[in-house]
């Protein structure tokens, strides 16, 4: 067993394995690297399950809000299996960032196969996009504003723009369908094929994937999701999900390709770069690195504190 | 440690628990509603007919979160009145609803104020760089320095369909609020408990009472008094009751009297709707300068109708009869339109020369004669007569409009709803209800003439003294249909011998064989050199300036040609008098002796 603990992570005794088949989890132990990519997976499951339970009432044609606003509102348990998936939906995120960079943190790129590593990255990145159409499918005014920016953005990229954009969002009555396709399909699966290819099973460590399931089954019950804005609603200001209010405040002031495409997928080809970049040269290139995830951060800060003033003032 | 393990199990099935028991204690049965909102809010009847709450819920109409569950969420982004007219696209004229309307009324006249700002700007004292043709644009600009523009901020702006509806007593309380300034049955300012399970909510109708077009239609032209009869008077309060002022009031604390109504109305009970097409009053698209560009009919809309074979659109047809619900049959399509193909489906044939009309309000038949063509109504002398010209029973007027500024007080600023400074008092030389002034209106016909306005600016400064160079008047005269129409019409002589009609106004007309001359009745002085009354000098020239460019008093050739015919008038009282076939010819026969008349004259 080798016990990882980095500066300021809290030591925490190791959970004992229930059964003898948990051998992933066995001895893995919270902070420690393999326990955040344990979480990342589970809370994927996890998000995996409440989101087929979701889909059997979801619909995304029509008046999508509306049907949201039913599934939460008015089907049984609706409410909570929606809560689930939001926040194992974000919990995988968080996991995966904070799996992903303390990789970068502990250099261990250097001591996995390049390829391992452009899968690991590959799946930090789709934790993005996976968020980000679920956050359109809320068929909201935020949702339907983030699908048109999405949209926007995609079209400024050169040459392929149109045809991206062809094949990631369209207008009018579809405008859901393809997120959707993304959301429920597309993402979901590579997220599966990348990670068996890189751990090879499929349930690992279930006894911490119980622990978390009881934890937000529990915070599904008392936590407030945020609130759905109606697509028809007057005035106030909409924001993007949260990991993408510093690019937002950013579009204030830059052009859309640079601000909306290259600025955020920077960092991402610099992460996959890192195993292959000369030896002697991986301290600047880790720095470089982490300077610009810290710039996205402060960027997000930011533009979180811009938003929060705006809309406590004119919203 | 197996207690320990098998905690996050027991966490499970202890929030499983919590779930299904919170799902039985709130349990739904029955259909899914259209929405949660009649979880807490139910209404003692639903809106209109086509409005039904059970089928469409309350969100599709006011927004919000309709299965929020909390009241906090379900009201995200709610919308008391979805009718104003700012969020309307987003509400009735929503896709599957009403989407042609929105456009529509925000680029109408009464929405805009178009007409009334285009009139001011031009007439009165105004900058041309702050000139703005439409009311939401002026709304969003700061305060300027144009008097015109104060003007309409603080006396006029209190009148169109951007404005919000405020809880207020009386008339101000009842207007604006875009599509349910129109289309609400109760007049009073909807402010229902909500919080009671049976509350009032307001009826929605296409049977606009007409009391909802008084409530603004009731100052300047006062059209919306005239049809029914009642005539702004004095501010005396007579005739007096008990010793104090009478009981026939007006908003304002304006008095009324009790005059014939329009026949329309006297006879058959027809209300404003009744006439006034969709497309006349809420527009159809297109951004006009003035009225009678927008309003789609006119006398002969029904009493010359033009007969069509092919509906240009005949779902309107039905949408309307569907709408209206008070027609005796529905018909797949009109046979009847306006003069911007509004279908007119409450006007059908009837035997001969019959007609009948089905009021909108109650689908009662009121039965009415095509126009006659006698001899009368197609005189070639009288070609350019409009209807209004003979058929208009009375006209109010309102002379003088003084207009008083007092740069050191504040007023309420209507487009804004604060005060701002500078505060306009308005007061008037005198009312009167007699027979019009006519002159030529923009469209080349004769038709009656107001003063619209006769306005005499006075600016006070903030010591209280008058500021002579902003001193200024702008004697006005406005061609309009007064709605007060009759039956019967004046005799011959009431124009051709009268100076009022003429344009003269109102004194002892003299006619001499070189010129004609008048001793005017109403009063000059105070720096006017004429009456107020008089549109045109005797010789042709004008004394006021026409509301329209292209309308405009008699002028001196015309004067004559109505003039000449006045002595004539004692004997040659008929419309089929030979006289008239070519009275040019009849009258060069008179003057070269060869008729009887002279003889007889002598």
């Amino acid at each position: 067993m080798r016990r990882v603990s980095g500066p300021g992570s809290p030591v925490v005794k190791p959970l004992s394995p229930v059964s003898p088949d948990a051998s992933v989890g066995k001895g893995v132990h919270p902070g420690s690297n393999r326990w955040l990519a344990l979480m990342a997976w589970w809370s994927f499951l996890i998000a995996l399950f409440s989101g087929v339970i979701l889909a059997f009432v979801y619909r995304p044609w029509g008046d999508v809000y509306a049907t949201v606003s039913q599934l939460t509102g008015w089907r049984p348990f609706g409410g909570f299996f929606r809560n689930t998936h939001y926040l194992s939906g974000q919990l995988f995120l968080l996991f995966t960032i904070a799996h992903t960079a303390e990789h970068v943190w502990r250099r261990s790129f250097q001591q996995i196969r390049a390829m391992d590593w452009t899968r690991l990255v590959c799946l930090f990145f789709l934790a993005f996009p996976l968020i980000f159409t679920g956050f359109i499918l809320k068929g909201d005014k935020e949702g339907i504003m983030a699908g048109r920016i999405m949209a926007a953005l995609v079209a400024e990229i050169p040459r392929i723009g149109s045809a991206l954009g062809a094949v990631l969002i369209r207008p009018g009555e579809d405008f859901f369908l393809l997120p959707y396709l993304h959301h429920t399909v597309i993402l979901p699966l590579t997220v599966v094929f990348l990670f068996i290819t890189h751990q090879r099973r499929l349930f690992p460590g279930k006894q911490w994937g119980l622990v978390l399931a009881a934890a937000i089954a529990t915070g599904a019950v008392f936590y407030p999701l945020p609130a759905d804005i109606p697509p028809r609603a007057d005035g106030g200001i909409v924001t993007g999900p949260w990991f993408f209010h510093g690019i937002q405040f950013l579009l204030q002031f830059g052009p859309a390709f640079w601000v909306g495409i290259i600025w955020p997928l920077l960092p991402l080809v610099l992460l996959i770069l890192l195993p292959r970049v000369p030896k002697r040269w991986i301290p600047s290139a880790v720095w470089l690195t982490a300077v610009l995830w810290l710039t996205h951060a402060v960027c997000l800060v930011i533009g979180w504190i811009s938003l929060s003033t705006a809309m406590g003032g004119g919203g | 440690m197996k207690i320990r393990s098998l905690l996050p199990v027991w966490i499970l099935l202890l929030v499983f628990g919590f779930l299904i028991g919170r799902a039985q204690y709130h349990r739904k049965s029955g259909p899914i509603p259209p929405d949660g909102c009649v979880q807490c809010h139910q209404a003692d009847k639903d809106p209109s007919a086509s409005h039904p709450v059970a089928v469409m819920g309350c969100a599709v109409c006011h927004i919000g979160n309709p299965f929020a569950g909390d009241k906090k969420r379900a009201h995200i982004g709610m919308v008391r009145n979805p009718g104003r007219l700012d969020l309307a696209g987003k509400t009735c004229g929503q896709t599957s609803c009403h989407p042609d309307l929105p456009k529509r009324v925000t680029h109408s006249l009464m929405a805009t104020n178009r007409g009334i700002l285009s009139a001011m700007q031009r007439l009165w004292p105004h900058a041309d760089d702050e000139t703005v043709m439409d009311v939401k644009t002026l709304t969003n600009r700061p305060v300027g320095e144009s008097m015109a523009l104060d003007h309409f901020r603080k006396m006029c702006g209190g009148c169109h369909l951007h404005r919000p509806r405020y809880p207020r007593l009386g008339e101000i309380g009842q207007r604006g609020g875009g599509c349910t300034d129109c289309h609400i049955v109760e007049l009073e300012t909807p402010n229902p408990d909500l919080s009671r399970k049976k509350f009032h909510h307001p009826g929605l109708t296409t049977r606009i009472p007409s009391e909802n077009c008084v409530k603004c239609h009731n100052r300047s032209a006062r059209i919306g008094l005239s049809y029914f009869g009642r005539f702004e008077s004095e501010g005396y309060g007579t005739p007096f009751k008990g010793g104090a002022p009478g009981p026939r009031r007006l908003s304002g604390g304006r008095f009324y009297l009790e005059l014939p109504a329009d026949v329309h109305h006297q006879k058959g009970g027809m209300d404003c709707i009744d006439c006034h097409t969709e497309k006349g009053v809420m527009g159809n698209g297109t951004v006009y300068d003035h009225q009678e560009q927008q309003v789609d009919i006119d006398c002969h809309a029904c009493h010359d109708p033009q007969q069509q074979t092919i509906d240009p659109d005949p779902g309107l047809t039905k949408r309307l009869v569907r709408a209206n619900n008070r027609q005796p049959s529905s018909p797949s399509t009109a046979i009847f339109f306006s003069a911007q193909q509004s279908p007119l489906y409450h006007i059908r044939s009837d035997t001969g020369n019959r007609m009948i009309l089905y009021r909108k309000r109650d689908g009662h038949p009121v039965p009415f004669d095509r126009l006659s063509t006698s001899g009368i109504h197609d005189a070639p002398y009288h070609r350019r007569l409009s209807c209004q010209a003979c058929h208009t029973r009375w006209t109010p007027q309102c002379y003088g409009c003084h207009e008083t500024r007092f740069d050191g007080a504040m007023q309420r600023d209507w487009l804004t709803g604060r005060k701002s400074t500078g505060r306009w008092t308005e007061g008037r030389g005198y009312l009167r209800f007699r027979k019009p002034t006519l002159g030529i209106w923009s469209n080349g016909r004769i038709g009656p003439f107001a003063p619209g306005c006769q306005v005499f600016i006075n600016v006070v400064d903030p010591q209280g003294r008058i500021r002579p160079e902003a001193t200024s008047r702008h004697l006005v005269m406005a061609g309009f249909d007064p709605h007060t129409t009759a039956v019967a019409v004046p005799s011959c002589e009431d124009c051709h011998l009268d100076p009022k009609p003429m344009g003269i106004g109102q004194g002892v007309l003299t006619l001499t064989d070189a010129s004609l001359s008048t001793e005017p009745v109403s009063p000059v002085g105070n720096g006017i050199d004429s009456p107020l009354d008089a549109f045109v000098s005797p010789v042709g020239e004008p004394l006021q300036t026409a509301s329209r460019a292209k309308s405009r008093p008699f002028n001196r050739e015309e004067l004559a040609r109505i003039y000449r015919v006045g002595p004539c008038l004692s004997c040659h009282d008929r419309y089929q008098d030979p006289v008239y076939r070519s009275f040019d010819d009849a009258l060069q026969r008179f003057n070269s002796g060869k008729t009887p008349c002279r003889e007889m004259l002598k």
